[in-house]
């Protein structure tokens, strides 16, 4: 590997690269959108979930016995508004109670308690409300549950601290700065290869071996040096710096190696577009697992991004340290050669 | 031949089931331009490609001065430059920057980017850049980037197709220049003139083989005719052409028979052109 023949096709691509009005726009534009947004996520997490109540009678009695027992509603004039307040999203879920209930729960009859969700609520948070209406119900009736709950948490306490929206969007804001970036430099080699620039640059002394190694040493130094600068400026760098740099740099990697294959499948800046925003959504999905948890089922696993994803957050977001994520960065290195040397194969072959 | 810069032995590729270049040999001596002409799909990129390294032979072997080039490629490129048939520079670079960086990957510390332009007619055009072009200064760019290492052989693929006259004779002066200079050129047209003009040699290619390959000059000798075109006033005063072949047993007499019975106007010798050679070796025309 010849440095001297490197460094002019280094300098080459980002000439190139910066030449490309909509790539250069878009990463400096980008930076800045992606600092916006991350900026426009809430910073702290309401931990409250707040339920609406209404009684049809006894509501002065009814409260007052639940909040002398440490429960607390919102409490609805009507049934009208505590419906108004469920379709409006104001309260998760509404609880209305049927007339005379304080007293049908004396005489051991069974009341019926209708339970109001919207539509979209899942099927976990309606069983979590039925619950709550039994626990109520034991509440109202005197009878203490019979049996003691001992609560143990897992790992680092989160309670009163959740993670915000805007740390879990850490892990897709850095794929997708990885991915852009990649776009940009997968859309130049694609451009060079139908202009039959690099038929030109082979038929000089120049090796496949150094034309790959000048491209990938241009596209990892690009996507790197991106999403570093975004981390730095969206704090994302605060908890164990080294280690998410190491993660970008291997992120970084798995970008190049999957640029080269987008830029072996597409012919023109167009056509590697539409196939890089297809990569972009897929590679996206596990860092969208991280922002909404429990969206994401386990096959997103397999995914190359989860490892990168899953190992920022880890680390940014809930303190992890080298002990901790090590076989995540050993996966996304074996990921990287395996994306790498497809990339590379199937470029060459293009090539010929 | 004693001192071949190019040697071609029996190339063979095949596209599928397409036989583009079928055991293909000939030699080039060092110096010399063999023009390598030839219609449309003849063959005679896929031979400069096989020559240049950029494909591998299938069959057969090309030998660029004393060099395998299938076993060889990077030392055989460092020694030939190469102007394609269609225009492949970095458009959003500058001509000096093209130039620049062509000279850096041969490793050419002393490149006269701007002495080069203007061997190419480029002189004052260098920090343009190349999407301001036209198609005729694209390719005048892309002989000079063929010629930033200072190569012992040239190939030139189709270099003048579709330029205006000014553009094309620039280029052909420059060949007529290396030549001079002691580069051997491969030139791949099917411009019979430009061949007939520029070419020590000329090499008939046809479906993939080699038909003929000789001077212009035996090959006008070997397979044309010689003849003598009149106008005659004919009826009414109306113009007519006779043709009188020459090197027949009845030339001489045809001549006097002319000139005694018909009211000559005009009379040109012609020769063969290359063009009127290869539809008869091959029954296709050159530009078909």
């Amino acid at each position: 590997m010849r440095w001297h023949t490197l460094s002019p096709l280094v300098a080459k691509d980002l000439a190139l690269f910066f030449r490309n009005r909509f790539f250069a726009f878009i990463t400096i534009l980008g930076l800045a959108a992606y600092v916006g947004l991350y900026l426009a996520m809430p910073q702290t997490v309401d931990e409250i979930i707040e339920v609406g109540l209404h009684a049809r009678s006894d509501a002065e009695p009814v409260t007052e016995i639940l909040n002398a027992q440490g429960l607390s509603f919102l409490s609805m004039d009507s049934e009208q508004e505590l419906r108004q307040a469920v379709l409006d999203g104001v309260v998760m879920g509404g609880i209305l109670l049927p007339e005379g209930m304080l007293a049908d729960l004396a005489q051991g009859a069974r009341p019926t308690v209708a339970v109001l969700v919207p539509s979209d609520t899942p099927a976990e948070m309606r069983e979590v409300m039925v619950v709550l209406v039994e626990a109520l119900a034991l509440g109202l009736s005197g009878s203490p549950l019979n049996l003691v709950v001992h609560e143990e948490t897992l790992g680092p306490d989160m309670g009163g601290s959740q993670i915000p929206p805007r740390d879990r969007m850490l892990p897709l804001l850095a794929v997708v700065v990885l991915m852009m970036e990649t776009l940009g430099l997968a859309s130049l080699i694609a451009e060079e290869i139908q202009t039959g620039t690099l038929r030109a640059l082979m038929i000089t002394p120049l090796g496949v071996g150094e034309l790959f190694a000048a491209k990938g040493f241009t596209s990892v130094t690009m996507t790197f040096a991106q999403v570093s600068l975004l981390m730095l400026i969206i704090g994302g760098l605060q908890h164990q710096p080294l280690l998410i740099l190491l993660t970008l740099l291997l992120g970084s990697l798995m970008v190049t190696g999957i640029g080269f294959l987008m830029a072996s499948w597409g012919k023109e800046m167009l056509s590697v577009m539409g196939i890089g925003m297809l990569v972009i959504i897929v590679l996206s999905i596990p860092p969208f697992g991280v922002l909404f948890p429990g969206t994401v089922t386990a096959w997103a696993r397999l995914i190359p991004s989860h490892h990168l994803a899953d190992t920022i957050h880890q680390v940014a977001n809930l303190g992890a340290g080298w002990g901790q994520v090590w076989q995540n960065l050993v996966i996304l290195l074996a990921v990287d050669v395996l994306l790498f040397g497809l990339g590379i194969a199937v470029l060459k072959r293009k090539l010929r | 031949m004693a001192n071949a810069a190019i040697v071609a032995d029996s190339l063979t590729y095949r596209y599928g089931e397409l036989t583009a270049v079928d055991r293909i040999s000939f030699q080039v001596a060092e110096g010399e331009v063999l023009g390598f002409l030839g219609p449309n799909g003849a063959g005679k990129t896929t031979t400069v490609r096989m020559l240049t390294g950029q494909l591998r032979p299938m069959e057969g072997t090309a030998t660029i001065l004393g060099l395998d080039v299938a076993r060889m490629p990077k030392a055989v490129q460092a020694q030939i430059g190469v102007c394609f048939e269609t225009a492949n520079l970095y458009e959003q670079m500058t001509a000096v920057e093209n130039l620049r960086l062509f000279g850096r990957l041969f490793g050419v510390k002393d490149l006269n980017v701007e002495a080069l332009l203007a061997r190419v007619g480029l002189d004052g055009r260098g920090k343009d850049r190349v999407a301001g072009y036209s198609k005729g200064m694209r390719q005048r760019l892309m002989v000079a980037r063929a010629l930033v290492n200072r190569p012992r052989i040239l190939f030139l693929d189709e270099p003048t197709e579709g330029l205006d006259p000014v553009s094309a004779e620039a280029i052909r002066n420059l060949v007529l220049e290396e030549r001079e200079r002691g580069v051997t050129v491969l030139l791949t047209t099917h411009n019979m003139l430009e061949a007939d003009r520029l070419s020590d040699r000329v090499a008939f290619v046809n479906q993939g083989r080699i038909v003929a390959l000789d001077t212009p000059h035996n090959l006008k000798q070997q397979y044309g005719k010689r003849t003598v075109k009149a106008q005659v006033a004919g009826e009414q005063g109306r113009l007519e052409t006779r043709q009188v072949t020459l090197d027949a047993p009845d030339t001489a007499s045809a001549l006097q028979a002319l000139f005694s019975q018909e009211r000559v106007i005009t009379v040109h010798s012609e020769e063969a052109s290359l063009e009127d050679i290869f539809v008869q070796l091959t029954g296709r025309r050159l530009t078909q």
